[in-house]
């Protein structure tokens, strides 16, 4: 089943000019697709892209079939609900602990405050050593464990596609092996994944696809073999 | 000459689109306080709680010192004229309108843009450029429910009770400082204000602590959500934010002056 498909998609760079142009790009659900570029930013804005935190200059995003209205973010807000970004570019709620943060998706769209992280939550928190780390403020964590409590956010949205820039970088190689035997617990699951990594064994255990992006232009396409 | 005239006509269109755009914030907002959002509302609550808190119960010894000296100040000039006069509902109405009316609400305002409308500003700027808006909206969470309109409810909400604080205390603490300080006559001092209250002493600071908390709450929400790129933009934004909400306050206060009292 399709998930994502851009059509003749472009992007503005950081500084305006034309950095994506009429991308055209299709992901399955179960894709695991890891991307290549010369340009670090081109992966960026794409990433960004497909996460909808920036918004087409032309170009059509369909989700599931059915077009995303960008003219509005609100429009995109359900959309982006599906979608786990871990990125250098993002960040939890300063003002709230980090129990707050992870329950933030639960405690909004179920009305409820304050609540008890599920066991799942509390399972990754465990594997991670963040779980007594909790009822501190974001500022409080070093950056490792601030990232790993995004790690853990991200994925407990339960996400139909997770997009995750340079892991191993965003991580730090001592919680990279945890990670990557959560994510292998989640492939097993079918998550849909987009990917942007340098380590080269992450790219050939979790990748099914890979497109390169050349000039601000998808240059290949291939289907990896096993 | 024609760059001259460029000039003001740059300036004006960026005024104009500014104010539109304060407009169709706070429009946005309460559109969303009239939806009925069956999400977040505990949320909400909470966040709307905790300003109100912030703006009105953390100022409250401000506040009261201010109104007392305020009330003091105004009292006892006011009744040590009173041998100059000889209706005595002149000098009731002369406090009335120095505090209950001008100054009172003015006053609020200053106290309110100083503690929280700065504070809100670095906030919504900081939260901006630390991309904690996009976390929000990767929830799939409109950041204007859970971080504006809460504001905006929080601050107008507090400026209500602050206005009623500092008139109360202004009147009345202002007398008690003038009868145990002073040997000024203060005989049916309380009696004579109270017949110079009118139902639209009432209203008007009532429909002034509204708008001065839209005010307040919108526009420096907007200057913070328009910080993009550093945190080196904030200072300015603060800045502006703060100078912006006095004017307009000021503006708002002539203007609701005006249509109850002229």
């Amino acid at each position: 089943m399709e998930l994502i498909r851009l059509l003749d998609y472009s992007l503005k760079g950081p500084g305006g000019g034309a950095a994506l142009q009429k991308i055209n790009f299709s992901l399955n659900r179960e894709d695991r697709v890891s991307i290549v570029a010369h340009a670090r930013d081109d992966v960026r804005l794409f990433m960004r892209g497909l996460a909808s935190l920036v918004y087409p200059t032309s170009g059509k995003f369909f989700y599931q079939g059915k077009e995303l209205d960008s003219s509005d973010y609100r429009n995109l807000l359900p959309y982006k609900q599906k979608v786990g970004y871990i990125a250098s570019d993002v960040s939890f709620i300063s003002n709230r602990s980090v129990r707050d943060n992870l329950m933030f998706v639960v405690n909004y769209f179920e009305n409820r405050f304050p609540t008890t992280p599920s066991d799942d939550i509390m399972k990754l928190c465990r594997m991670f050593y963040v779980d007594e780390k909790l009822e501190l403020r974001p500022t409080y964590l070093d950056p490792e464990n601030m990232r790993i409590a995004i790690i853990i956010r991200e994925i407990c949205k339960s996400p139909d596609i997770l997009l995750i820039d340079r892991p191993k970088e965003f991580l730090g190689p001592k919680s990279f092996d945890t990670f990557k035997s959560v994510l292998r617990v989640l492939a097993d699951t079918g998550i849909t994944l987009v990917f942007h990594a340098l380590d080269e064994g992450f790219v050939k255990e979790f990748s099914t696809r890979e497109i390169v992006i050349e000039d601000g232009k998808i240059v290949e396409n291939t289907e990896r073999s096993a | 000459m024609t760059g001259f005239i460029g000039n003001i006509g740059r300036q004006t269109i960026k005024s104009v689109n500014h104010f539109l755009e304060l407009f169709a914030f706070v429009f946005r907002m309460l559109t969303l306080l009239f939806r009925r959002h069956k999400e977040g509302r505990k949320m909400l609550y909470r966040t709307t709680v905790k300003q109100i808190y912030f703006t009105a119960i953390q100022a409250l010894p401000v506040v009261i010192f201010i109104s007392l000296v305020a009330g003091s100040i105004v009292i006892i000039r006011s009744v040590g004229y009173s041998e100059l006069v000889e209706d005595p509902a002149v000098l009731s109405d002369l406090i009335v309108f120095t505090i209950i009316r001008q100054s009172g609400p003015l006053l609020v305002a200053i106290i309110v843009i100083l503690r929280s409308a700065i504070a809100i500003t670095i906030e919504a700027g900081y939260m901006t450029v630390l991309k904690e808006m996009d976390s929000l909206e990767m929830m799939g969470i409109d950041p204007v429910y859970v971080v504006c309109l809460p504001r905006l409810l929080g601050i107008t909400t507090a400026m209500l009770c602050l206005f009623w604080v500092f008139d109360t205390t202004a009147i009345f603490g202002g007398y008690a400082i003038a009868w145990t300080a002073t040997s000024i006559p203060l005989d049916n001092f309380l009696s004579g204000v109270g017949k110079s209250i009118t139902p639209s002493d009432i209203i008007a600071p009532i429909l002034k602590a509204i708008f001065f908390g839209v005010i307040i709450a919108a526009n420096c929400l907007y200057r913070g959500l328009n910080v993009k790129h550093a945190i080196t933009e904030i200072p300015p934004a603060c800045s502006k934010a703060a100078v912006e909400c006095l004017l307009y306050c000021m503006l708002v206060n002539i203007l609701v002056s005006a249509i109850f009292y002229l």
